[in-house]
């Protein structure tokens, strides 16, 4: 079984190319998913604040009436 | 389209930065591959055309990227492109103004060709002529689609190269092959093919450029 | 629903089940299955890769080429995104079908690169590629490059088979010294031809399992550029 170590190096070439593909593109989607929760977190925190304050823009208005 | 052309044929003239890197290069390039094969060596007669070939490619590659850059400075093409012009227009007298210069750069690339590389001039040579007008009109066409494309880029001067000639391979093997043929003193024959193939090419090129250069420009 | 790589649908389970079994058929019809060829030796085996790899990459440049044109046409990014994904995968095969060849030539041929047609063509088709993720990479506004890129990437396809036809024209005037057979899979043993079919379907199926993957994160970041576009607003 002579030139073994060629097909090995080939198909060793092949795993790895595709492994280091998916594991950069698996680190780079876990990171934009925890963008995308934090910028989710930080527009519900945004609403929330703008509801609250709208609020009590209201019961000042009442108060003052 | 006539005005156009006329502008741009005026405009180079007076900025005059294409035609002399469009010269300055290929004549380089030529003396540079004339050291790179000893004239004694019987091989250089058949590697002489390849020479030819490459400075003709470097030349266009580096000149096209000049054109566009004074172009950029003066901000010309904005105010064409706020005219109510056709883009395909602005694109066909672009290229065509190109054209003409690198056609003249040509003929000097081509003299000094002859003479540097000892090559008999006779009947023979006009597959030559014509394998390097068609090239030129298939450069001239692709290179001004690529050119106003790298000039919006950050490597600029790579990216023409590197968007270019991987693409003209064809024109480049052709006009070899061709140039090979006929200064060997062969006759054409089936040699041919390659022009037609260059032909070919240029048409579409043409037909693409122009259909693809108002994506390129609108911003 | 919000995009993730996480997989949802059934058809997206199924597709990546389907590729991890194809593949692991595939390697068993490739190290067990298929009997070793007389002439080339157990080297012939990375053929079995080799030529699905360059099948799959002429897809995936053939994907981005239309989806290009698409997008121009129609100015959905959704056609950009495909187009850069697929370009991108396209570009990692073809990388491979680069490096198993002459690792296969080397041995066969006794010299790691022969300037035959395909391989040729195969390199040139790299490097226009490669162009095309530089160029996307260097522009300095993204739309402006995903423009370029799609103009790139249909002007590529386009001429690929004009590059082919003319290196093939080449290399027929100066005939390497190695004879390579230019025509078909020059296969006749029906049990090479299916583990051939079978090892084309398991690339096939990683192919579209990556670009489903690829095309979701892209669409992510997109969704997650908008996010901050509004927020930078209100």
């Amino acid at each position: 079984m002579e030139n073994l170590h060629f097909l090995f190096a080939a198909y060793t070439a092949v795993w790895a190319m595709i492994f280091l593909y998916v594991w950069s593109m698996s680190r780079r989607t876990r990171r934009l998913e925890q963008q995308l929760e934090e910028l989710l977190r930080l527009i519900q925190a945004r609403e929330r604040a703008n509801a609250s304050s709208a609020s009590r823009a209201r019961e000042g208005n009442e108060v003052d009436t | 389209m006539w005005t156009l052309l006329k502008k741009d044929l005026l405009l180079e003239w007076r900025a005059r930065e294409m035609l002399p890197a469009l010269l300055l290069l290929g004549t380089l390039t030529l003396v540079v591959l004339s050291f790179a094969f000893d004239p004694m060596l019987p091989w250089r007669r058949e590697a002489a055309p390849g020479a030819f070939w490459v400075a003709l490619l470097f030349a266009a590659v580096y000149g096209f990227g000049r054109s566009f850059v004074a172009e950029q400075q003066n901000e010309v093409l904005q105010g064409l492109l706020l005219a109510p012009l056709d883009r395909g227009t602005i694109y066909l007298a672009k290229a065509t103004s190109t054209l003409v210069y690198l056609l003249a750069a040509d003929s000097v690339l081509m003299a000094l060709f002859v003479v540097f590389f000892d090559v008999p001039v006779h009947q023979g040579l006009w597959p030559w002529v014509a394998a390097t007008l068609l090239a030129s009109v298939g450069l001239a066409a692709l290179g001004t689609l690529f050119a106003a494309i790298s000039m919006r880029t950050r490597a600029r001067e790579v990216m023409l190269p590197l968007l270019l000639l991987p693409l003209v391979v064809p024109l480049f093997l052709g006009g070899v092959e061709v140039t090979e043929r006929c200064m060997a003193g062969r006759p054409l024959g089936a040699a041919s093919a390659w022009l037609h193939l260059m032909a070919g090419f240029d048409v579409a090129a043409v037909v693409v450029a122009w259909l693809l250069f108002e994506y390129v420009v609108e911003d | 629903m919000e995009p993730t790589n996480r997989m949802h649908q059934p058809w997206e389970r199924a597709l990546a089940f389907g590729a991890a079994v194809s593949m692991v058929a595939a390697l068993w019809a490739i190290f067990v299955y298929v009997p070793t060829d007389r002439v080339q030796g157990i080297v012939q085996r990375i053929f079995y890769f080799h030529v699905p790899l360059a099948l799959v990459t002429f897809l995936a440049f053939g994907i981005t080429a239309v989806a290009s044109a698409l997008y121009l046409w129609r100015g959905h990014s959704r056609w950009d995104r495909v187009a850069y994904a697929s370009a991108e995968l396209g570009v990692v095969y073809c990388t491979l079908v680069l490096v198993t060849g002459p690792i296969w030539a080397k041995p066969i041929w006794g010299t790691w690169w022969t300037w035959d047609a395909r391989l040729t063509t195969t390199l040139i088709l790299w490097l226009i590629y490669i162009a095309y993720l530089m160029l996307r990479n260097l522009t300095t506004d993204p739309q402006q490059g995903a423009r370029y890129a799609a103009v790139l990437g249909i002007i590529g396809a386009l001429d690929i088979p004009v590059i082919n036809r003319s290196v093939y024209w080449w290399r027929t005037i100066h005939p390497a010294v190695l004879i390579t057979r230019e025509g078909g899979t020059g296969l006749s043993d029906p049990r090479m031809q299916l583990t051939l079919a079978v090892s084309a379907v398991a690339m096939l199926l990683l192919f579209l399992w990556l670009l489903r993957a690829r095309v979701a994160q892209a669409d992510l970041h997109a969704r997650i550029e908008e996010l901050e576009k509004a927020l930078l607003k209100a």
